[in-house]
């Protein structure tokens, strides 16, 4: 994908990523009480962890 | 920028009220496991609050705060999500994975091995919170300090 392609849809890309954390922090809730979850919702855990770790802000400094 | 922040600094009081809304524990739930969900919630949602404050202006936080900003470059530093694994994330969310991963072996064998390693691992990642908690706290206060563009 061209960067300049990328860099268009940055927002809804970004915006994608914060959906999926809150989608999966709602899935974790229960868990927060009985420690007990759906297996494939640890699979939409590690995702969001995945595009939380890549994502800017978790990104080393420019030099 | 100043919205930015604002909205960082109620998410990090959300943070709080989540804290506040750990107690609950069901009949018949381990409570090791149930302390890393809740220790895994946490930890995510601080790493990410700091560090969106701090990417807000890094230049300013690396003039003003130094070992602030040292702090968010350390959790930042790039590095396997997984031993042997050839997905790159930041350090950060490869301490989580390492928690969750040792809360998967707990589950699946429940013996004394298991829950002193997933112990040691809720350790480091509680030691590392905290210290995450530290920084936010100057975070903000330099944030405060700034004055923004066209105030009086």
């Amino acid at each position: 994908m061209p960067i300049a392609a990328l860099l268009t849809y940055l927002p809804q890309l970004i915006a994608a990523g914060e959906s999926l954390f809150g989608f999966v922090q709602k899935l974790r809730e229960a868990a927060q009480q009985s420690g007990e979850w759906d297996p494939t919702h640890e699979d939409q855990f590690q995702a969001s962890l995945i595009a939380q770790g890549q994502a800017p802000e978790s990104l080393p400094d420019k030099n | 920028m100043r919205t930015k922040i604002i909205l960082l600094t109620i998410a990090s009081g959300c943070l709080a009220l989540l804290l506040s809304g750990c107690a609950h524990l069901q009949p018949g739930a381990d409570p090791i496991v149930v302390r890393t969900e809740q220790s895994l919630t946490v930890a995510q949602a601080t790493f990410d609050t700091f560090l969106k404050l701090d990417n807000a202006d890094r230049a300013l936080v690396k003039e003003k705060a130094p070992a602030v900003h040292a702090f968010a470059t350390w959790l930042r530093e790039p590095q396997p999500i997984s031993p042997g694994s050839s997905t790159i994330v930041a350090r950060w969310a490869g301490m989580i994975a390492e928690v969750d991963l040792a809360k998967l072996t707990y589950k699946a064998n429940r013996s004394e091995q298991t829950r002193e390693d997933l112990e040691k691992e809720l350790r480091y990642l509680s030691d590392t919170v905290a210290g995450v908690q530290d920084y936010l706290a100057q975070l903000k206060t330099i944030k405060r300090a700034v004055p923004v563009a066209g105030a009086p």
